[in-house]
């Protein structure tokens, strides 16, 4: 018994949801409307694309890897569907949907490739492809947004729609974007926790050598979580598109920051092998609890990408040091003890 | 079970050999493991032992006229799912366990993927790996984390996942290197009970105690050739040495010839996990070797002089003055240099020229006004140059189209620019040819016999013997003997290596 409190304990998981509560609590006395049901659902609803985005990242960072064309990424999806969507008139958003998953996995996969079959260095490959992918956008678009106007009057309805809303108040219920967030948060914890293929993602990302010495094929694992990833963003844009009712090109720009951020907020280890569903989500709560916090106690946006970007290096040099004293006490030579050879 | 002269050996190897481009590894390896017994596998560093076991498990293909004859029945290939299928199961030295998964998990992965489990039977998990600890009579923590567990219980988890699948030959790498002594024993009786149930264990270790204690029979290979084997209980201790080390063309001993006072004197040194008080001293004009295996301490011991691995206790005086150097910075002030052992990654910058590489550590002295000044420079680098013969003499050639042999002679240039009045060099000649060795040898040689104090790390014991003028034998952490150059033996040596401080030795 004494043994699960300890593990508990030494959670990464338990040690940041404690943060949380605590970020919690000074919220709510800076300005009781924090922790009300309306505001937990607004901050819900605006992380959304947040929290199924770094779903993705977390598969990524387990194989070792780190993704920096979040933006591309999730913007060509953007674009493309909200031209066809302007374009067409066409409002079927189960096709956009599928869409946009279908374009994620493509571009998820030309990351995969380039890391898993080129041996590119993963910051290298997505940074290549993010810079190839929002020239592009720029020269397509020229910055120019898509509006409500030009969209087809369902895409906003949708992004509106509310669970068990009462007609009568305004914001109340459990916003779509909620939902769709647990649904990808389930299904990655089913992947992860359940499947034989998310098994195996950890296992890589552990030790490399090892899988492959059972007989697992490391690239083609490699190449999945960027796969994977990708149909997030996807998934993850078509949400967005449909909760702001219009398509901003330069809405992503910095954004793989937030997302990598979340994830190591979560206890994800920067090396692989290590982080979780449970982790993720709550290091999601923690990052879009300081940033609703600190608007809420009117600290300007500039405050909160400084206090968001020192919690982040905290957590990473935290983990780097712990990693070093763990290295300077590793046994080297194992000293036989003084009895014994004196015997 | 009825076999053609009713025979129980497992396995047997004949004729095996491996080449690989350039080297042969394995030469006509002939070698048996019979059911239910432990064969000791014995061979110094490179004689070929992880050659063989990667044979063994299926990584590599031995060269054609081989035979593997598995059960009775010849194997045409042995593919690495081939071995484990008839029950080969190699425990690697690093386990390659999962650091990040739980203890039920490591064992009972491959299973998994063995029985194409798209979703992962948990429960078959737990009672896969529930049987394996069970074989083992060992307690572990089914839903620990494997990365939290001790090196000892680690090791359990990897002997319980290789009985996961119907093991009938164990291979273990070094099983002992990272245990402690209670550990081992309880190796060793696990051990003996998988013996008892009919399981073959290859056992491969430096440590010739562990050997005695624990083998039916023991092989010894050495330079790829398979020396011979013998059964405990009719051989000696003193036997196994001579047949490890062989007889090997030993240079000619060279000794010094100018050796003055002690200039550092090291008293009682000890870092835990590192080295353990470690006491000597060195004189000018001496070359003084250091040996002993892998693991023993040597690398770590000397690096403490450079200020790369400062001790927690002890006391190290040169030329009278306590010293305590924590980076290599200040050792080098101190006038001590190193020449590590790795010098492709830590003594060379690649991408340059020899007369950036040489003159590196002493960039400083050529800095007039705050530039630097290349003519200076190019002088220094071209007397070093001449003054180790290094060939071809081109200052601007990069440093990568060197030969081993001369690049090894700019690392050691490098130092000797700083004027060190200690030179420490760690396996000096490695992958280098003879004829580099040999002049390798004579330059350390010459420069001790200038006045320069050298302690040379090395495993090789001819290289040892060469040009040493003592030497000290290192063994878990500790010194375990300490020879004279001229009449150390390699024998003598090697009992020293590889026994406790108990072996009879020339001790000077």
């Amino acid at each position: 018994m004494s043994e699960k409190i300890k593990r508990a304990l030494g959670n990464k998981e338990a040690s940041v949801f404690i943060i949380l509560i605590a970020v919690v609590l000074i919220a709510t006395i800076f300005n009781p409307a924090f922790l009300t049901f309306g505001n937990i659902m607004d901050v819900m609803k605006g992380n959304a694309t947040l929290g199924i985005c770094s779903f993705g990242m977390l598969l990524i960072i387990l194989t070792g890897g780190i993704d920096a064309s979040v933006c591309g990424q999730l913007t060509l999806v953007c674009v493309v569907a909200g031209k066809i969507m302007a374009n067409t008139q066409f409002d079927n958003v189960i096709v956009y949907y599928l869409l946009g998953i279908a374009i994620g996995a493509f571009t998820g996969m030309l990351n995969g490739l380039m890391v898993a079959r080129l041996d590119l260095p993963p910051i290298i490959a997505t940074l290549g492809l993010d810079s190839v992918l929002m020239g592009f956008l720029k020269y397509y678009t020229n910055g120019t947004w898509i509006n409500a106007k030009e969209l087809p009057p369902k895409i906003g309805q949708i992004g509106l729609f509310r669970f068990f809303a009462d007609p009568n108040v305004n914001g109340s219920g459990v916003p779509l974007q909620l939902l769709l967030y647990i649904l990808t948060a389930a299904l990655t914890w089913f992947l992860l926790n359940r499947m034989l293929l998310g098994r195996s993602i950890m296992a890589m990302g552990g030790s490399r050598v090892g899988a492959e010495r059972i007989g697992l094929n490391a690239k083609n694992l490699t190449t999945f979580a960027y796969m994977y990833a990708g149909m997030m963003y996807g998934f993850a844009a078509i949400t967005y598109t449909c909760a702001m009712n219009s398509v901003d090109p330069n809405a992503f720009l910095g954004f793989e920051m937030d997302v990598i951020g979340a994830v190591v907020l979560g206890g994800a280890l920067m090396t692989g092998g290590q982080g979780s569903v449970l982790g993720t989500v709550l290091g999601m709560l923690l990052f879009a609890f300081i940033s609703n916090g600190l608007t809420l106690a009117h600290i300007s946006a500039y405050w909160q990408n400084i206090i968001v970007g020192a919690i982040i290096l905290l957590a990473v040099s935290f983990d780097m040091i712990k990693l070093h004293r763990e290295e300077r006490l590793q046994t080297k030579v194992d000293i036989e003890p003084k009895e014994a050879i004196a015997r | 079970m009825v076999k053609q002269n009713g025979s129980d050996v497992f396995i047997s190897l004949k004729n095996v050999s491996k080449t690989f481009p350039g080297v042969k590894a394995l030469t006509d390896i002939n070698f048996d493991v019979r059911k239910g017994e432990v064969h000791g596998l014995i061979g110094e560093n490179g004689a070929g032992k992880s050659t063989l076991i990667k044979v063994l498990a299926g990584v590599h293909q031995p060269d054609p006229g081989a035979e593997i004859i598995i059960d009775g029945e010849r194997v045409e290939q042995l593919t690495p799912t081939e071995s484990m299928r008839r029950g080969i199961m190699v425990i690697y030295q690093d386990f390659s366990l999962f650091p990040t998964l739980t203890v039920k998990e490591n064992i009972a992965f491959s299973e998994q993927i063995d029985k194409k489990r798209r979703i992962i039977n948990w429960k078959e998990i737990e009672e896969t790996s529930k049987r394996a600890l069970g074989i083992l009579g060992v307690d572990i923590d089914l839903n620990a984390k494997l990365g939290s567990l001790s090196t000892a219980k680690q090791q359990l988890v990897a002997i319980a996942r290789a009985l996961v699948y119907d093991a009938k030959l164990l291979v273990m790498d070094e099983p002992t290197s990272a245990l402690s002594s209670g550990e081992v024993q309880h190796l060793f009786k696990i051990m003996n009970d998988l013996k008892a149930r009919g399981l073959g264990i290859i056992f491969i270790s430096h440590k010739l105690d562990e050997l005695f204690a624990i083998c039916d029979r023991m092989s010894v290979i050495r330079d790829g050739h398979y020396i011979g084997m013998r059964n405990n209980g009719e051989t000696t201790t003193g036997e196994i040495i001579a047949m490890m080390v062989g007889r090997e063309i030993v240079e000619e001993h060279v000794g010094g010839t100018n050796i003055g006072d002690v200039i550092l004197e090291v008293k009682g040194i000890s870092k835990r996990g590192n080295y353990d008080d470690v006491s000597f001293k060195l004189r000018k004009g001496e070359v003084l070797g250091i040996t002993g295996l892998v693991g023993a301490g040597r690398t770590e011991t000397v690096r403490a002089l450079f200020g790369l691995n400062p001790p927690e206790s002890g006391e190290m005086i040169l030329e009278g003055k306590h010293i305590n150097p924590k980076s290599p910075a200040e050792a080098q002030a101190l006038g001590i240099a190193f020449v590590p052992e790795s010098r492709l990654t830590e003594g060379l910058v690649l991408q340059q020229d020899a007369e950036s590489n040489i003159t590196l550590s002493i960039l400083k002295n050529f800095v007039k006004g705050g530039l630097l000044d290349f003519k200076a420079r190019n002088k220094r680098a071209v007397e070093l140059i001449e003054q180790l013969n290094v060939k071809p003499p081109y200052p601007a050639m990069q440093i990568s189209k060197f030969s081993g042999g001369n690049q090894q002679k700019v690392v050691v240039a490098k130092w000797l620019a700083t004027n060190p009045k200690v030179l420490i060099v760690d396996e000096p000649t490695n992958g280098i040819d003879i004829g580099a060795k040999t002049e390798i040898h004579a330059l350390l040689r010459r420069l001790a016999d200038e006045g320069m104090a050298v302690i040379m790390v090395s495993s090789e014991l001819p290289e040892i013997l060469s040009i040493s003028d003592r030497v000290l034998v290192m063994r878990r952490g500790r010194i375990n003997g300490e020879f004279d150059g001229a009449t150390a033996t390699q024998e003598a040596i090697m009992e020293k290596a590889v026994m406790a401080g108990g072996g009879k030795g020339a001790t000077a």
